[in-house]
């Protein structure tokens, strides 16, 4: 290869880095230009992440619904085992006579009553270990605020009425089915024991409402998720409501929280 | 409850904090990196498709993926990274999708470059301006708008958007030298389409 070759070679590398140079500049140039993200473009994303993150929170609640629902057989059946023992034990104390034996039959007789849901009930021979506000279970689907204030009235009017059912004729009432299945007189009811009274009491302690003061929860549903509305006093003429997953975790955002008009007893 | 009030005071968790805590439950978490980074992605996704409604469709196909797969984020790259990844990737398959099935609008004029022109989708209609900033950006839109997918997204990237050759390998899921080479290529044809001084 000539000296001459080599400089024409020279010449066309240098020229093509130039132009690489001038296309790179020209792209900078064009970039720099670049505005943010056009205002209906992003109002269309955040409304597109709002619903993947409500999907995406249903899955999960799907998940740990799951979980707790096999946590809770694993549960039942540590149950059986203890109360299995418990009932070996008594029948063994039976077996030798004396005046114990009619006390430790009825401490077994008494034993579901404190284990199956995993909550302490009321009962004639102990304290209250949690709080136990009335429980209705009106399978209501609350999705707005209007239904939130009916179904809070209808619970605190079911807390005044203990034992009885709620009315399902009464304005605004969303739920055609609502039961009172607990109060505070009555300790038999089976939903008391339901985990997730318990669990929706703790996560609504977590949420800044004081247990002692829950004036009802409706076992229903917000927007198709599984939901306990806790309805508490706050202040006058007006109640909280706090809507819980069933199956939350204290700390855990409430699905809503509003403070609506209603009656306080 | 209360919700949080929606000031201007700015997150102080980091990107990889912020997704961590989306993935623990933490409602408003992934929207502030969506904020912190959607002017970025939205510039670089246009400029890759060259078509506003594809880099729209491709941004939120994008965001709304890595928010439902958030919990698969390792951390192995940077949160910046690994969205622009999903972005880019989402602008390559939707250019590769109307490869397929190229669709052009009646109105809209077809360049000199005619077939060439409409191969990863039609270029933007122009409207000549005699401002030369705008002329600028014009060109350089339709210039880009006629190099295959491949080397436009790796010309966004390095030349556009100054990521490091290292990144945009990352992001593109292809070696270092392969971007080079595709930056290069792509910076040659520029200067052809743009009639660049020097070009040999």
């Amino acid at each position: 290869m000539s000296s001459s070759d080599e400089e024409q070679d020279d010449a066309g590398v240098a020229a093509f880095d130039a132009s690489a140079r001038a296309v790179g500049d020209l792209l900078r140039a064009a970039a720099a230009q670049d505005g943010p993200m056009p205002a209906d473009v992003v109002a269309r994303l955040d409304a597109a992440l709002g619903a993947a993150r409500v999907e995406t929170r249903v899955a999960s609640l799907d998940h740990r619904r799951r979980r707790a629902r096999r946590w809770n057989r694993v549960l039942a059946a540590a149950a059986g085992v203890v109360l299995g023992g418990g009932g070996y034990l008594a029948s063994q104390a039976d077996l030798g006579g004396g005046a114990a034996s009619s006390t430790s039959a009825g401490s077994a007789a008494g034993a579901p009553a404190m284990s199956s849901g995993g909550v302490e009930r009321k009962d004639a021979s102990g304290p209250v270990a949690v709080p136990d506000p009335p429980v209705v279970s009106s399978g209501a689907d609350y999705g707005d605020p209007a239904a939130l204030q009916a179904g809070a009235a209808a619970v605190v009017a079911a807390s005044g009425q203990p034992g009885q059912p709620g009315q399902p004729g009464q304005p605004g009432q969303p739920g055609p089915d609502r039961t009172l299945l607990t109060s505070p007189q009555d300790a038999a009811g089976e939903d008391r024991g339901d985990p997730a009274v318990a669990q929706s009491l703790s996560c609504a302690q977590a949420a800044g409402v004081d247990p002692a003061t829950v004036l009802g929860i409706d076992l229903a549903q917000w927007r198709g998720t599984p939901a306990a509305v806790v309805v508490s006093p706050a202040g006058p003429g007006r109640v909280q409501v706090t809507v819980l997953a069933r199956d939350c975790v204290p700390g855990e955002a409430p699905l809503a929280a509003q403070a609506v008009a209603g009656p306080v007893p | 409850m209360t919700p949080p009030a929606d000031g201007d005071a700015r997150d102080p968790r980091t990107d990889a904090e912020l997704v961590a805590a989306h993935v623990a439950g933490d409602p408003d978490a992934f929207g502030e990196v969506v904020r912190r980074h959607r002017d970025r992605l939205w510039a670089v996704a246009l400029r890759t498709t060259g078509d506003r409604e594809e880099a729209a469709d491709a941004v939120q196909d994008a965001l709304v993926s890595a928010l439902r797969a958030a919990d698969r984020f390792r951390g192995d790259s940077a949160v910046t990274t690994w969205l622009h990844r999903i972005v880019v990737n989402a602008c390559l398959d939707r250019a590769r999708r109307r490869a397929v099935r190229p669709t052009r609008p009646l109105e809209e004029e077809v360049g000199p470059g005619g077939e060439d022109s409409r191969r990863t989708g039609a270029a933007p209609a122009v409207v000549p301006d005699q401002t030369p900033s705008v002329q600028t950006r014009l060109d350089v839109t339709q210039a880009l708008a006629r190099l295959p997918e491949a080397q436009r997204a790796a010309l966004v990237l390095v030349d556009m958007y100054d990521v490091p050759v290292a990144e945009a390998a990352e992001i593109l899921g292809v070696a270092v030298g392969t971007v080079k080479s595709r930056c290069s290529r792509g910076r040659a044809a520029l200067a052809e389409v743009l009639g660049v001084a020097g070009n040999r």
